[in-house]
């Protein structure tokens, strides 16, 4: 009955799609910003598209200037240079409060004297029409983030998790064209967390508005995101879909950062179209599959990574029919963890290696001994080129 | 006498200068063994440092001074009973109180030989008519202080409640002297204890008010000064410095009705415990040329008249130290009115200070 | 436990010794005194029947002398100065506040709080002595008019004079609580407010003002108390009609001590319940919003 009511009543307010927008994909687009504190480049001249409706996440471990990228959107930091482009307009010089964007808070940031409904009424009043039913919107929102009948509880009586919906509902009722959310998840337990992860990505869907989120976590940022940015260092170091910058990661940091850890030193020996010939440091031979092929020449440093799943360890080497690639690797280390059993696994050119395996069957593994020799193999398209320095 | 210097302008003294008596007062020991000492309570500025230094130096007796500001704190410390002065200088009607309520002990005169030195005029007052409890010491007169450019030449209290005036009037906050200006208008004595002429004196006081500008006791002479009244209700001390520093321009009347005559004199209190230093003090003082050196650094009238010699001819010509004893003549003194009548006192000045 | 209880008593005894020998014993003594009469010269009479002196209601004497219609001018005056003066340090001192909290640099911060703070090196009579060299017909201020040929305004001995030197006198103690709630004020909370799109002025009121209510709180309690009771700025800058309820206290005290004794304790009285109606006001919106 309550749902019913919420989906009638936001349903006009959310799903309003004027035609003008609809020229534009672009939600935010963001041209050569950077942000300097002091001698640090918080955010080094980048640039972003965003696309209407979709969950955009920016990726990156702390300090790497996500949160000072979000806060510029949202108009609470003032960039040194570069345009901010909302829906069309360029809102560089316009303050926060003018911005058509919301943003919650990593640590809410609920006004403590004032009650669950005042604290998602504050916005009502600015927004033209928005004191109209305010009561009914607040309501509406309330219910949209299944928090209703709470309207009266102060922040300081409410559960993380309830703050979070409520930071969530005070900036949704204000209808605004991109929601941001700086680690909103941040400050909640493991558990809470997952089932909010779920929900925002829902709630995002629903409302078919554009959600901008900043994490840390890369497992958050994949499990809700349509596209990802991974910043380092003030930069943006690839932008693309989930998927694609999951198993394609186009820098070592990139790949590391997305877990996957296992890097080969190798020399290219020849180019040939799409693919590329390079023999590894620990000796063997293998044909890589690479988009930017013609870049390489021959002779040339390079490096490749295998993700520890893509993996497949064996006590004997593979009969030569198989056409995937393989070398001798040394078994260092054994890491029983339920689902999967993780191996550290050395080759002969002394580079550590990651092994992920399922546990399929009872028992999976055993026939590896600590120091024992065993054999890698893997398909050789799920080994990703880079060069040996960033792009 | 009620020569309260300001207290604003002590402390900006003690600030800006450092001030002597304070200072001695509280770097000198109570009474370090042996040795004799004799403390005194005291007006600010009666006994500068060189007269006690002096004194110390011929007698080996060491002089502590605290200082107040009102007869009423000078009461109270003795009313309590836990003070330990061994002289103190009350005005007039106070010495009578104290002598009522036998706080102060009688001054053997045969103890000081310069007690032949004393200003018979000041002798024989009402508040001590045998001259048995108090040492006169400084005297004066209470007048008006005016801005000749302002008012012309005046010699009636008349003006302070002329309605031309007003707005530039101080009235002393003293409750007996206004009183004594309302009562001499009226052509009674300033010691009038009948209720019904006291309560007309207190009517006319209260309609006087909306003409004052201001009631105060301390910095009168500066106030006048400084252009903020052009009538200055007040003790002659503070006012005849104002005169004689531009007599073109300022001028101190005792006026023609008749005024008050002040007399601030030294007494014993009765639980002094140095009793003999407290008369070899008094006849120190009492010497001419010690007498002549005090008046020439304060610029009072002194008790002393043996010291007359020794004063400074423009201190000892100014009428408004020195009055003539024609004025002398048309003054009083004021006494003791009895705890009734200043009951009634007190609550006639509540309530014009409430008006 | 018989151990523990002691040794909990032992730990808050020197409080109450600090607040029963400095706080509540000279509050008692004025109390007792208040109820007594006054002899001649300064002198507390005897009771010579108790319970005469009871029953005929002889103790309430000076309360009700100190309510008599006479007294109302100088009471309504001494409250709205009072009022008007916590009003205009709470309208100076808030910005002052909120440049120190927020606005300075940290450096600039220290030097600011320190100028605030530099008056108390100096005798309150002294700072008064000061203002009537500023205020009066030929003072400093007067001069610079003339300066700019504005004719000589008549400024010491009136209310404004008292309300100056009063606002002069308390504006640290409103000062101080301000920039102490201000500075721990959550400023995430003022980001937020902006990001909702409350402008400025709109932010200072709907979170600003409420974040800080404590030192608002605060700084009202220790400017309006010591306003009210204040005698030294009106016996220095006040006139013939500027008279407060401190004045009335302090002079004669000496004279007449059961009665001003009885109105210091009204003042008192009278303070404390208008901080206890705040309370109460304060209390009740709460619990009105929370049952809404």
């Amino acid at each position: 009955m309550v749902e019913n009511f919420s989906t009638v009543y936001i349903a006009p307010c959310f799903s309003e799609n004027p035609a003008g927008f609809m020229e534009n994909p672009f939600s935010i687009r963001v041209v050569g910003v950077a942000k300097r504190f002091g001698d640090v480049a918080a955010v080094d001249h980048v640039s972003l598209d965003i696309r209407r409706g979709e969950f955009f996440s920016l990726l990156g471990p702390s300090g790497c200037g996500k949160t000072t990228l979000l806060r510029m959107i949202a108009g609470l930091e003032e960039g040194d240079a570069g345009n901010i482009i909302i829906d069309g307009s360029d809102v560089t010089r316009v303050p926060a409060h003018r911005r058509p964007v919301n943003l919650v808070f990593q640590q809410f940031a609920l006004f403590p004297h004032l009650n669950v409904e005042k604290n998602v009424a504050f916005g009502l009043r600015y927004k033209s029409g928005g004191k109209r039913d305010s009561h009914k919107k607040v309501s509406a929102a309330l219910d949209l983030v299944r928090l209703s009948g709470l309207q009266h509880r102060y922040p300081d009586e409410l559960s993380g998790g309830q703050k979070q919906r409520v930071a969530l509902a005070r900036a949704l009722v204000l209808e605004p064209r991109v929601l941001l959310l700086d680690e909103p998840l941040g400050a909640l337990d493991q558990k809470l967390r997952k089932e909010m992860q779920v929900e925002l990505k829902h709630l995002q869907r629903r409302l078919g508005i554009t959600f901008v989120f900043v994490t840390h976590d890369q497992e958050e940022a994949l499990t809700m995101s349509d596209r990802i940015a991974v910043m380092n260092a003030g930069k943006v170091e690839q932008m693309d879909s989930a998927a694609e910058v999951f198993e394609h990661p186009s820098t070592p940091f990139v790949a590391e950062f997305m877990g996957a850890g296992n890097f080969f030193t190798a020399k290219v020996r020849e180019v040939d179209g799409a693919i590329v010939t390079v023999i590894s440091k620990a000796g063997f031979e293998t044909a890589l599959l690479a988009p930017n092929a013609p870049n390489y020449r021959p002779g040339e440093k390079v490096r490749f990574v295998v993700r520890p799943e893509k993996l497949e360890m064996s006590l004997t080497e593979p009969p030569p029919a198989d056409a995937r690639a393989r070398m001798e690797v040394t078994v260092e280390e054994r890491v029983y963890q339920g689902v999967a059993t993780v191996w550290t696994v050395r080759n002969r050119a002394g580079e550590r290696i990651h092994v992920y395996q399922q546990n399929v069957i009872h028992g999976a593994g055993e026939q590896f001994v600590d120091m024992g020799k065993a054999w890698l193999c893997w398909d050789p398209r799920n080994a990703i080129l880079m060069r040996e320095q960033k792009a | 006498m009620r020569m309260k210097f300001a207290a604003v302008g002590m402390l900006v003294m003690a600030v800006l200068g450092g001030c002597k008596d304070k200072g001695t007062a509280s770097t000198q020991p109570g009474s370090a063994q042996g040795a004799r000492v004799l403390n005194v309570y005291c007006w600010s500025e009666y006994l500068p440092q060189d007269v006690r230094d002096a004194f110390t130096a011929k007698t080996g007796i060491k002089v502590n001074l605290t200082l107040y500001e009102s007869n009423e704190m000078l009461l109270d410390k003795l009313q309590s009973g836990v003070s330990d002065f061994d002289l103190v200088v009350p005005s007039d009607y106070t010495v009578a109180i104290l002598k009522r309520q036998n706080l102060v002990q009688r001054i053997d005169a045969s103890k000081i030989a310069n007690w032949k030195n004393l200003d018979p005029r000041l002798l024989g007052r009402a508040y001590d008519p045998k001259n048995e409890y108090a040492m006169p010491c400084f005297w004066g007169t209470t007048g008006i202080g005016f801005n000749r450019q302002a008012v012309g030449d005046i010699d009636s209290w008349k003006v302070l409640f002329d309605e031309k005036n007003a707005g530039k009037i101080l009235m002393l906050k003293d409750s007996r002297e206004c009183l004594a200006v309302a009562l001499k208008v009226m052509g009674k004595s300033i010691n009038e204890t009948d209720p019904a002429v006291l309560r007309q004196a207190g009517e006319m006081l209260k309609n006087q008010k909306r003409l004052v500008k201001v009631y105060n006791s301390d910095d009168f002479d500066q106030t006048l000064g400084r252009g903020d009244v052009v009538l200055a209700h007040g003790f002659n001390g503070q006012l005849a410095k104002l005169v004689a520093s531009d007599r073109a321009k300022f001028g101190y009347t005792v006026p023609k009705e008749g005024a008050t005559l002040w007399i601030d004199a030294f007494c014993i209190p009765a639980k002094a415990k140095h009793v003999a230093e407290a008369h070899e003090f008094l006849n120190y003082l009492l010497d001419p040329q010690v007498g002549a050196q005090l008046v020439n650094q304060v610029s009072y009238a002194s008790g002393n008249v043996a010291a007359r010699a020794g004063i400074k001819p423009e201190i000892l010509n100014d009428p408004s130290i020195y009055p003539s004893d024609e004025v002398i003549k048309r003054c009083e003194v004021m006494a003791d009115v009895g705890d009734q009548t200043t009951e009634l006192i007190d609550k006639i000045w509540q309530e014009v200070m409430l008006k | 436990m018989k151990n523990g209880a002691l040794r909990t008593w032992l730990q808050l005894l020197p409080t109450w010794l600090v607040l029963g020998i400095f706080f509540l014993a000279p509050m008692a003594i004025m109390l007792g005194i208040s109820f007594r009469e006054k002899g001649p010269a300064g002198t507390i009479k005897p009771i010579d029947d108790m319970k005469q002196y009871i029953t005929k209601g002889t103790f309430l004497n000076n309360y009700r002398e100190s309510l008599d219609p006479s007294y109302a001018g100088v009471y309504w005056r001494s409250l709205w100065l009072a009022v008007a003066t916590t009003a205009l340090c709470l309208l100076i001192g808030y910005p002052v506040a909120y440049y120190i909290a927020i606005v300075a640099n940290p450096m600039r911060k220290n030097l600011l709080l320190a100028m605030v703070a530099i008056p108390f090196w100096t005798s309150f009579l002294i700072r008064m002595g000061a203002w009537k060299l500023i205020l009066e017909t030929q003072g400093v201020l007067n001069t610079m008019l003339g300066a700019v040929g504005i004719a000589p305004l008549d400024m010491l001995y009136t209310p404004g004079a008292v309300l100056t030197g009063l606002v002069y006198g308390e504006l640290p103690f409103m000062i101080l609580p301000l920039y102490a709630s201000l500075e721990k004020m959550d400023r995430t909370l003022l980001e937020a407010a902006a990001d909702l799109g409350a402008g400025a002025t709109s932010r200072f009121f709907r979170v600003t003002v409420p974040q800080t209510m404590s030192g608002i709180i605060a700084g009202i309690v220790l400017v309006l108390i010591p306003a009210a009771g204040q005698f030294v700025v009106s016996d220095i800058l006040g006139g013939a009609k500027g008279a407060l309820v401190g004045n009335i206290i302090q002079e004669g005290f000496q004279r007449n001590k059961p009665l001003k004794s009885a109105i210091a304790f009204e003042l008192t009285a009278v303070v404390g319940l208008m901080l206890a109606v705040y309370g109460l006001y304060l209390h009740r919106r709460r619990r009105k919003e929370a049952a809404l």
